[in-house]
C-alpha cells in the first residue's frame, strides 16, 4: 500500500528516468526534503501536488541524463543528413518526384483502404455490453435445404429470459415495411422504420437526446426519431408530445423521445423507432416463421455452446407440435426425413462481417472482402515501397562518392546506415503529408466509390494521426534499409573511384523486386477482370425471367377495392403490354409452402409465390410443358404451377395433371397444370431453387409488376401510371424499376469491383513509374557502352532489342509467378457463387498483355532517346 | 570582455553559499535567499545556478553524510573557491566604484 505521506510513484517514476543517475541522490534527497516538511506544514496532498510542481520544473539541461555522445553533436549530424537529403531531392528532380509520387500514391491507396477496413471492423463496437450481446437465429435443414434465418418467433425473447437465467436482457426488433407517414399536408413514404420492445434501449446503447430511455417505448404508438428526422419533420419546433400519423390510421404516434442519428457502423440503422406494444397481434405464441430479431444480453462468462444446447428443448417443446399440425408428420418421422431446426446464438459484433443468415435486419459486409482489401492495400504499399529500394540502389551510384568521403572523414557504418534511413524517412515523411492531403481531398469520391459513409476518417482521433507517424516510420525504415545497408557496407576505395561495383552487385535483388511488381500487378489486373465479369456474368446471365422495361409498384393493397379498375385502366395505354399483382417478385422474400404427392408421404416444401393473371408473360417465363394459368378455367384456383427443380424432385414422369396435397390448403387437391423453366428467385449466390406459383389474382400484398412496350417515352409511361393510380387511391404511389432492384443484390460485389478497378490502375502506374525510373539510370549508366556499340556500328533496333531483352524476361518470369497465384485468389473469391463464370484463358493473357505492352512503352521512349543521342556526348568525358 | 561575467541571481547565490558555510547547500540555501530577500525563489532555479558557478570554477563541492530527513540521502555542499571570491570581490568592487562616481547632484531632487 502507499501512504500519502510517501513520495508520489508517478512523478518520481518520471524523475528517475530523465534524471542523470550520478546527480539522482543529491537532486531527489532536496526534493525528498521539501516533501517531507511540505507534508507536515500544508498536509499530504499539497505536499504532493508541490512535489509533482518541482519535478517538473527540476527537468532541466543541469539534471538530464547525458546522451551516448555531446547532444549538440548528434543534432549538428542530423542536420547535415538533414541537408544533404534535401540537396539530393532537389539535384535529382525526375528521381525524387517519381520516388515521391510512387510512395505517396501508395500511401494514399493505403490509408484509404485502412480507413475503410477499421471502419467494417468497427461494426456494433459501441455498445457498451457489446461482448455479451447475441442474437438469436433459427438454423436447420428443411427439405435438403440448408435454412439460417435471422429471424426467429415472437415468443422467443420472454422464452429465453423466462427460462435461462444466463439470460439477463432481452428485446425484440421487427422491421417495417415501408410506411406512409403524414404530418398536415406532407405524406411521404418512410423506409427504415423500425418496431422494438421497451427493453430496446436496456441491451442498446444509442443515446438520446431526448426523452427517457426506460419509457420512450412502452406505450402503445410511441415513437422515437433520430435527429435528422425531427428535424425533417418537425424543423425548430419542440418534437416531444407531437403527433404523426402513420398508414391513415386514426390514433396517432406520439413522439416520445429522439435520438442521435444511428452510427453509420451499427447493423441495425433506421430512421424511426415505434414501440412493439403498437401491434398488439404480434405478441403471440405462434413459434413457425417469426419475423423478429432477438436480442439477449448474456451474464457475464456465460458458456455460450452449453446454452445453445440447452436451448435445443425450445424446438421440441415449442416448435414441435406445430411442426406436426403443418406437416401432418410427427416430429420423429419429420426429422427421420432429414430435417431439423436448432436454434443459437449469434454474437452482435460479428454480425456485419460474419453472419450469413437471410432476412438480414439490413445490407452486410463480408469478411472475405475484408482481407481482399487488406491483401490490395499490403500490395500497393509494397510496390511502392520496392519502387524506392530500386530506385535507390539504382541510384546509389551517384551517392558512392559522397560515401567514399564520408568514410574517409571517419564516418562509421552505422552512422551511414542512420543517415540513408533518415533520407528515406523524410522522404516517406513528405510523401505521408502529401497523402494525408490527398485524402482528406478524396474523401467524398472514395466513399461514393465504396457506396457507405465511414464513421471513422482520418482526423477523428489521434489514434489516427499516431497511426500516420507510425506509417511514415515504418515505410521510411522498410524503404530505406536496405539501400541504406548496400551504400554504407561498399569499400571506401572502389566508392572514391566512382565506378561502384554496388549497381551490378544488387541487380539480383533489383530483378527480383522488378518481378514481384509486376506479379503482383499481373494479379490485380486479373482479379479485377474476374471480378468484373463475374458481375457482368451474374447481371446479364439468362435468369429465366426478364426484368427489362418493368416497373414494379410496392404496396398494391392502397388500392384496396379499386386494383382490378387500376390494372385495367393501365392496360388502355398501348405502352403497357401487361399488368400483373404477384406476392412477391424474383429478388425478394419467398414464403414456403409444403406439397405432398397424392400417392406418397413425402413433404417437399417449394417456395412459392401467388400471382395474377398473365405472371408469365410480364416475367417472361418459358413453359416446357402444360400451360399457363387462365381465366377459361375456373378449377384453376386450384392449380398449380411448378419450375423444373420442383418437377425433378416431385419425381413425376409426366407431371402435368397431377395432384398434390398442401397442408397450406388443408386436403384440397391441387392439380400440376404447366411446367416452366427453371429462373433464378434469389441472387446467384444461391442455386436454384423448387418453386411452384399458385392463383390468387384478387391478392392486394405485394407488388403490381408492369411491363412496358419500349424504352422509349418511360417517363409518359410513368406520368400515366401516376395519374391511374392517383384516381383509385389517395397515397403515394412507390415504385421501382425491376432490372434497378435486381442489381441491388450485387451491391457489395459491384462495390468490390470498382475498388478493384481503381486501385488495380494505380498499382500499375506505380509500378510503372518505378519501371521508367529504373531504366532511366540503366541507361545512365550504360550510357558509355550505348556509345561505344554505337561507334562500332549498332543501330537502334539492336541498341532496344539490347536494352528492353531483360526487361522482358523479367516480365516472363513475373507471368509465371502470377498466375497460379491469381487462380487461387480468384477461386477463393468466386466460392462465394454458386453460379461462376467459367475462366477463359485469355483472362489471364489479356493482364500480361497489358503489362508487357506498358512496360515496353516505358522502356522504349528511354531507350529510344539513348539510341538516337550522339555517341560523341557519351563517350567525350573519357 | 575579460570581467568575469555573473548573473544577478548567480552573485545571490554565490554570496549564499559563503553565508550558509559550511553547510550550504541545495534547501538551506533557497531557504536563505526567500528569507533574506523576501523573493520567492524555487529550488530547481538554485540547482541550475549552482551547477553554472561550479562548471565555471567559482564553487566547489563535496558529499556530506546520509541524513534520514532526506529519505537516507546524502547532501552536495558547496564552497567557495578562490577563484569564486575573485569574482565576488570583483563585482562588489565594481558597484562600489559605480556607486561613488555618482554625482551628489543625482541625488539633489527638487520638487518643481
Amino acid at each position: 500500500m502507499c501512504r500519502k505521506t510517501d513520495i508520489p510513484k508517478i512523478p518520481h517514476a518520471l524523475f528517475k528516468w530523465y534524471c542523470r543517475p550520478e546527480r539522482y541522490e543529491e537532486l531527489h534527497g532536496d526534493l525528498e526534503e521539501f516533501f517531507y516538511e511540505r507534508v507536515d506544514e500544508y498536509g499530504a496532498t499539497k505536499a504532493r501536488l508541490y512535489y509533482l510542481l518541482d519535478v517538473i520544473r527540476c527537468c532541466q539541461s543541469y539534471a538530464w541524463k547525458k546522451t551516448g555522445r555531446q547532444t549538440n553533436l548528434t543534432i549538428s549530424m542530423f542536420r547535415n543528413f538533414y541537408f544533404t537529403a534535401i540537396r539530393n531531392l532537389i539535384k535529382n528532380k525526375g528521381y525524387s518526384s517519381i520516388n515521391i509520387a510512387g510512395l505517396t500514391i501508395g500511401m494514399t491507396s493505403f490509408i484509404f483502404i485502412s480507413l475503410f477496413i477499421v471502419n467494417e471492423l468497427s461494426y456494433d463496437r459501441f455498445h457498451s455490453d457489446y461482448k455479451n450481446i447475441y442474437r438469436a437465429r433459427s438454423e436447420g435443414q428443411i427439405r435438403a435445404q440448408r435454412v439460417d434465418n435471422a429471424t426467429t418467433p415472437s415468443p422467443m425473447a420472454k422464452t429465453l429470459l423466462n427460462t435461462y437465467p444466463e439470460v439477463v436482457k432481452v428485446t425484440r426488433v421487427r422491421k417495417s415495411d415501408p410506411l406512409l407517414v403524414e404530418k398536415g399536408s406532407s405524406k411521404i413514404n418512410e423506409e427504415g422504420i423500425l418496431y422494438a420492445d421497451s427493453t430496446f434501449f436496456d441491451v442498446f446503447d444509442f443515446n438520446l437526446v431526448e426523452g427517457d430511455p426506460a419509457t420512450a417505448l412502452v406505450h402503445p404508438r410511441s415513437m422515437l426519431l433520430t435527429e435528422t428526422y425531427a428535424k425533417k419533420y418537425f424543423g425548430e419546433e419542440e418534437p416531444i408530445g407531437k403527433h404523426l400519423s402513420i398508414e391513415k390510421d386514426t390514433i396517432l404516434y406520439t413522439i416520445t423521445g429522439v435520438l442521435e442519428d444511428v452510427p453509420a457502423n451499427s447493423h441495425i440503422q433506421f430512421n424511426m423507432l415505434c414501440s412493439m406494444s403498437s401491434n398488439a397481434s404480434w405478441d403471440n405464441d405462434r413459434w413457425v416463421d417469426g419475423l423478429f430479431y432477438t436480442y439477449v444480453i448474456l451474464a457475464d462468462k456465460v458458456n455460450v455452446e452449453a446454452l445453445e444446447e440447452k436451448m435445443q428443448d425450445l424446438v421440441y417443446q415449442y416448435l414441435a407440435p406445430e411442426i406436426e399440425y403443418y406437416t401432418e408428420l410427427t416430429m420423429a418421422e419429420w426429422e427421420g426425413s432429414g430435417n431439423h431446426v436448432t436454434y443459437s446464438l449469434f454474437p452482435v459484433k460479428d454480425i456485419h462481417l460474419y453472419s450469413k443468415s437471410i432476412r438480414e435486419i439490413g445490407v452486410n459486409g463480408n469478411i472475405s472482402y475484408i482481407y481482399i482489401y487488406s491483401v490490395i492495400a499490403l500490395i500497393i504499399v509494397f510496390i511502392a515501397i520496392f519502387n524506392f529500394i530500386n530506385l535507390a540502389t539504382a541510384q546509389s551510384t551517384s551517392r558512392a562518392r559522397e560515401v567514399g568521403v564520408r568514410k574517409v572523414m571517419g564516418s562509421t557504418k552505422t552512422g551511414l546506415i542512420y543517415q540513408f534511413i533518415f533520407e528515406s524517412v523524410i522522404v516517406s515523411s513528405i510523401s505521408t503529408i502529401l497523402a494525408a492531403i490527398l485524402v482528406t481531398v478524396f474523401m467524398p469520391s472514395f466513399i461514393h466509390l465504396v457506396g457507405k459513409p465511414l464513421t471513422f476518417g482520418l482526423t477523428s482521433s489521434y489514434i489516427g494521426l499516431l497511426a500516420l507517424f507510425g506509417l511514415t516510420i515504418v515505410v521510411g525504415v522498410l524503404a530505406g534499409s536496405y539501400p541504406a545497408f548496400v551504400l554504407a557496407t561498399s569499400k571506401p576505395v572502389d566508392a572514391l573511384k566512382g565506378a561502384s561495383r554496388s549497381g551490378s552487385r544488387v541487380g539480383w535483388l533489383r530483378n527480383f523486386l522488378v518481378i514481384i511488381q509486376f506479379a503482383a500487378s499481373i494479379v490485380i489486373i486479373i482479379g479485377t477482370l474476374v471480378v468484373y465479369y463475374q458481375i457482368d456474368f451474374m447481371l446479364t446471365k439468362n435468369l429465366g425471367f426478364d426484368k427489362e422495361r418493368t416497373l414494379v409498384i410496392r404496396r398494391p393493397d392502397a388500392l384496396a377495392n379499386n386494383l382490378e379498375a387500376f390494372k385495367n385502366e393501365l392496360l388502355l395505354d398501348p405502352a403497357i403490354s401487361a399488368v400483373v399483382n404477384s406476392k412477391t417478385i424474383p429478388g425478394k422474400n419467398y414464403a414456403i409452402r409444403s406439397y405432398r404427392r397424392k400417392d406418397r408421404s413425402e413433404t417437399h416444401i417449394f417456395k412459392n409465390n401467388q400471382v395474377g393473371f398473365g405472371y408469365e408473360a410480364v416475367m417472361g417465363l418459358e413453359l416446357i410443358s402444360g400451360r399457363y394459368f387462365s381465366q377459361e378455367y375456373s378449377s384453376d384456383s386450384n392449380a398449380v404451377i411448378i419450375n423444373e427443380s420442383a418437377a425433378r424432385s416431385l419425381g413425376f414422369e409426366d407431371p402435368i395433371g397431377q395432384n398434390l396435397t398442401s397442408s397450406f390448403r388443408r386436403g384440397e387437391l391441387l392439380e400440376i397444370i404447366g411446367v416452366v423453366k427453371d429462373y433464378n428467385i434469389e441472387s446467384l449466390h444461391r442455386p436454384i431453387e423448387p418453386t411452384s406459383l399458385e392463383l390468387r389474382p384478387t391478392t392486394t400484398k405485394g407488388y403490381i409488376s408492369v411491363k412496358m412496350t419500349s424504352d422509349l417515352n418511360v417517363r409518359e409511361t410513368i406520368q400515366y401510371i401516376e395519374k391511374a393510380w392517383h384516381t383509385h387511391s389517395d397515397k403515394p404511389l412507390q415504385y421501382f424499376f425491376f432490372d434497378e432492384d435486381y442489381e441491388n443484390l450485387y451491391r457489395s460485389e459491384s462495390a468490390t469491383g470498382k475498388v478493384f478497378v481503381v486501385f488495380a490502375a494505380l498499382s500499375i502506374f506505380i509500378a510503372c513509374l518505378g519501371l521508367i525510373g529504373l531504366i532511366a539510370y540503366t541507361i545512365a549508366v550504360r550510357k558509355k557502352e550505348i556509345g561505344i556499340r554505337k561507334v562500332l556500328g549498332a543501330n537502334t533496333g539492336i541498341l532496344i532489342r539490347l536494352l528492353s531483352s531483360e526487361i522482358v524476361r523479367l516480365i516472363i518470369i513475373a507471368t509465371l509467378v502470377s498466375w497460379p497465384l491469381a487462380y487461387f485468389a480468384t477461386d477463393y473469391w468466386l466460392q462465394n457463387f454458386a453460379d461462376r463464370l467459367d475462366i477463359d484463358l485469355w483472362i489471364y493473357a489479356v493482364p500480361t498483355l497489358i503489362v508487357l505492352l506498358i512496360g515496353c512503352l516505358a522502356i522504349s521512349f528511354q531507350t529510344i532517346r539513348a539510341s538516337l543521342s550522339n555517341p560523341i556526348h557519351a563517350l567525350k568525358e573519357e | 570582455m575579460n570581467r568575469i561575467h555573473l548573473g544577478e541571481f548567480e552573485e545571490l547565490v554565490l554570496l549564499t553559499v559563503g553565508v550558509l558555510y559550511p553547510d550550504a547547500y541545495a534547501v538551506a540555501i533557497t531557504k536563505e535567499i526567500t528569507a533574506q530577500s523576501g523573493r520567492s525563489v524555487n529550488v530547481s532555479a538554485v540547482h541550475k545556478s549552482l551547477y553554472r558557478l561550479e562548471n565555471k570554477g567559482m564553487l566547489t563541492s563535496e558529499l556530506s553524510d546520509p541524513e534520514s530527513k532526506r529519505g537516507g540521502k546524502r547532501k552536495r555542499l558547496f564552497s567557495i573557491t578562490p577563484f569564486g571570491k575573485k569574482a565576488l570581490d570583483e563585482s562588489m568592487e565594481l558597484r562600489m566604484s559605480l556607486r561613488k562616481q555618482i554625482p551628489e547632484l543625482a541625488f539633489k531632487w527638487q520638487i518643481s
